[in-house]
């Protein structure tokens, strides 16, 4: 496969976004939204906000919104399935760590059923990656294996990395990607210097990226010490809400409930007390703690344990956005040490 | 709610009566049975005192579609549980303006002190209520189709 | 804050949280300790060796009232709690509903000029404070730069709320159904509020089902609605419901409309008074009543 590299400007980017527009693509790029970055449907191309580390949400909120329809009840008492409407989609500069997701999320969504609403979002949304030049301190997209990184080009279609103030170097890396670099009319082929310049500026991220842990080991520690009182402590100043869940682009669990004439599907936190109640009115994870534990088990241990991969990206929204700043990467890098810390603590209520 | 039900012309309030038991449920019963004539445009429920009102009955009246909602007890010093309705009068009267803060009109929840022999002013205060609340409008909050 | 007044004071309530271990007074202290980042966050010492994690400056935003709720159904353990004056008032509203036992709980009070977000800026709340040193504490952690004055009632600034007021009904309710539409229910503001402990939220509740739970407009708006008046007269304005909000919804307009309400209404302000009965257990015959036919 032939992916031809150029090298454009930010006034040739807008042209691409508009481009894509007039093809009859729906455009979704991080904008600025009240003074923080969204990801949100663009009209023109100087909406796309190109100076970000991550947007607060996620692609996942136009793949698994948050609130669908799936089924409506008629006038006629006819029960009828809703099913979104095939939409051309673009998403532009996805961080490799939500395209990594998407990827997590194709998986989750037809692992023991294909799931028709999720699907037919994807359908063959195109993925535009924007290289990430500066991770933040909160970031380890590194240690979550399947060559995840600040660059990782894998699972976009198409690749945007800023070399400098004003020039993105923007390649082809699928099909789907090569069909569309035929869209850009301006731009010059890239060289050399500009291959190494995306080389140095690869390198000085992954570098700035220190926070590193080994999965398996974390993985066979977590394993062997599901009942240690290290999560009881490590939860303590946990409060239960959902921020992390609903903002994490992997989290994917959802409720279903009729309300009047619709059938509807929306997003649930294992953290919600209600979420592993039992009609029977017993709770296999009444406590906070138990909760708790289930999340990092979830990103670290199960899924690792399905499909041989972490379930997190290291993008790091579940710290930034947590009331009480719970750090997954410091408890599940810690695990081994306070495990058998805790081994002999007693640990109050 | 449907659409449709609001566009046509022969639109009704349809207002939801919380009655205290003692008092105004009587109050209402007398009412009917001296055959006064009032709107049919409301709909009673009948509680024991007007404190056993959860706000959340009334928010979720005005959710459903409901036009308005009044509130009906006893006098302040005659309740039957002692001082049932002074605390719905608190109750209420902080309801009332925080529904009003988020732009439902106030006018829409309504309450009245009616006793067991007050059948006149029961038919009165429905009346009244009901063109008050004729003039607002039908609760255009929530329409399906227009979430 | 000057770094020798935040030495200073650390270095207080770290000795104070020692003794207290030590002395085995206290099961467990909640305070503040460093991020990584350079901001602050919740701790829980369980021993004198760690009390050196307790920090303390203007970056230590977060109500710690709120981890009290986890001692309700417990009645045992005995917990001491750094707090600052808007804290305190959670834990007097906590203690005027008989959720919280006050010999289970040692208050180390501190005297506080404000708190600041990651950019620098003085928070709202603390623009809008009167409590710079707590009501109420077991041990005090002075700082003679703080202005203690007891401050005048009636200075009360309710101008943001004042504004949506000024709007009319179809503004108010555009302006709220916006709001609503991004809310994406995490229940955040519930779970950080110290005042929402309800075993089951009525959110949650079934048979009835008083409001959706689904994230649709008219299930947020009613959720915002209902939980502004379940906390109507209860609420003391600590704004930590508006600071964990993922959304950036302006919750402290609604709590805050609540509060002057009740102010205005029946002249009460919640977290005031530990034996004062909380504002809807009670009544007063003169309660305003204008709008009863």
């Amino acid at each position: 496969m032939v992916t031809e590299k150029k090298v454009i400007d930010d006034e040739g980017l807008n042209q691409f976004v508009s481009a894509l527009i007039q093809h009859g693509y729906a455009v979704i790029a991080p904008t600025i939204k009240a003074d923080r970055v969204f990801y949100g449907v663009v009209e023109k191309g100087s909406e796309f906000v190109r100076e970000y580390s991550n947007a607060q949400n996620s692609p996942k909120d136009f793949l698994f919104p948050r609130m669908e329809e799936i089924l409506r009840f008629t006038d006629d008492e006819t029960v009828v399935e809703t099913f979104p409407k095939a939409v051309k989609r673009v998403f532009l500069g996805v961080r490799p760590c939500d395209a990594m997701a998407i990827k997590h999320l194709d998986k989750l969504f037809n692992w023991d059923y294909a799931d028709t609403h999720y699907n037919k979002r994807r359908g063959d949304a195109v993925l535009i990656g924007l290289a990430c030049n500066t991770p933040k301190s909160s970031c380890f997209c590194t240690s979550l294996g399947g060559g995840l990184g600040p660059h990782h080009k894998k699972n976009v279609d198409m690749m945007l990395t800023k070399l400098d103030r004003s020039s993105y170097l923007i390649e082809a890396v699928s099909e789907l990607g090569e069909a569309l670099i035929s869209l850009l009319e301006c731009g010059v082929l890239a060289t050399s210097s500009h291959d190494e310049k995306a080389l140095e500026l690869r390198e000085n991220a992954e570098k700035m990226i220190t926070k590193r842990l080994n999965l398996d080991e974390t993985f066979k520690v977590m394993d062997d010490n599901f009942d240690s009182a290290y999560w009881k402590t490590v939860a303590r100043k946990c409060i239960g809400c959902g921020i992390c869940t609903y903002l994490c682009p992997t989290c994917h669990c959802f409720d279903i409930q009729d309300e009047g004439l619709f059938r509807l599907r929306f997003w649930d936190s294992c953290q919600f007390a209600l979420y592993s109640k039992h009609a029977s009115g017993h709770n296999p994870r009444d406590q906070p703690h138990k909760r708790f534990r289930n999340r990092v088990y979830h990103k670290f241990v199960y899924f690792k344990k399905n499909l041989d991969e972490a379930l997190c990206v290291g993008c790091g929204r579940c710290k930034t956005y947590c009331p009480s700043k719970v750090d997954i990467f410091k408890i599940v890098s810690e695990a081994e040490a306070g495990i058998s810390e805790y081994r002999s603590v007693e640990i109050p209520k | 709610m449907r659409k449709k039900e609001f566009d046509s012309i022969d639109w009704e309030p349809k207002i939801i009566g919380f009655l205290c038991k003692w008092c105004s449920y009587a109050g209402a019963d007398l009412a009917g049975s001296s055959r006064l004539i009032y709107p049919p445009s409301i709909n009673i429920i009948r509680v024991p005192c007007t404190s056993r009102i959860k706000p959340h009955f009334v928010v979720k009246a005005f959710a459903t579609g409901i036009d308005g909602v009044l509130i009906s007890g006893c006098h302040p010093g005659s309740c039957h549980y002692v001082n049932g309705n002074y605390k719905a009068r608190r109750r209420f009267s902080v309801l009332r303006r925080l529904i009003e803060f988020m732009g439902i009109d106030p006018r829409r929840l309504q309450m009245s002190w009616v006793s067991a022999s007050e059948g006149f002013k029961w038919a009165d205060v429905v009346r009244k209520a009901t063109e008050e609340i004729r003039q607002l409008g039908p609760n255009r909050l929530f329409i399906e189709g227009e979430t | 804050m000057r770094a020798s007044e935040t030495n200073d004071m650390t270095g207080k309530i770290r000795q104070i949280s020692r003794s207290l271990l030590e002395a085995k007074e206290a099961d467990y202290v909640i305070g503040y300790e460093l991020e990584t980042d350079g901001s602050v966050c919740p701790v829980f010492i369980d021993c004198p060796e760690e009390v050196e994690k307790l920090v303390w400056n203007d970056r230590c935003i977060h109500n710690l009232a709120s981890f009290l709720k986890k001692t309700i159904d417990d009645g045992e353990s005995r917990v001491a709690i750094v707090s600052k004056g808007c804290d305190v008032k959670s834990i007097v509203a906590l203690l005027q509903e008989g959720q919280i036992v006050r010999d289970k709980i040692k208050v180390l009070g501190v005297d506080c000029s404000g708190q600041r977000d990651e950019k620098g800026n003085l928070l709202l709340k603390c623009k809008l404070c009167r409590d710079h040193r707590p009501l109420l504490y077991d041990s005090l952690i002075a700082n003679e730069r703080v202005d203690v004055r007891e401050f005048d009632v009636d200075s009360v600034d309710y101008s943001e709320v004042e504004d949506v007021e000024k709007m009319s009904v179809e503004e108010r309710l555009r302006f709220w159904k916006e709001e609503a539409e991004k809310c994406i229910r995490c229940y955040a503001c519930r779970e950080v509020c110290p005042l929402c402990y309800c075993v089951e939220c009525f959110t949650d509740q079934n048979l009835p089902k008083y409001v959706p739970s689904t994230p649709s407009i008219k299930g947020n708006f009613l959720w915002l609605l209902m939980r502004t008046f379940d906390l109507a007269g209860r609420c003391t304005g600590c704004m930590e419901c508006d600071r964990v909000c993922p959304v950036d919804i302006p919750l402290h307009l609604l709590n805050r409309k609540a509060i002057k309400d009740v102010a205005t209404l029946f002249g009460y302000e919640a977290g005031r008074n530990p034996s004062e009965k909380p504002l809807l257990a009670v009544f007063s015959e003169e309660d305003p009543d204008e709008f009863i036919k």
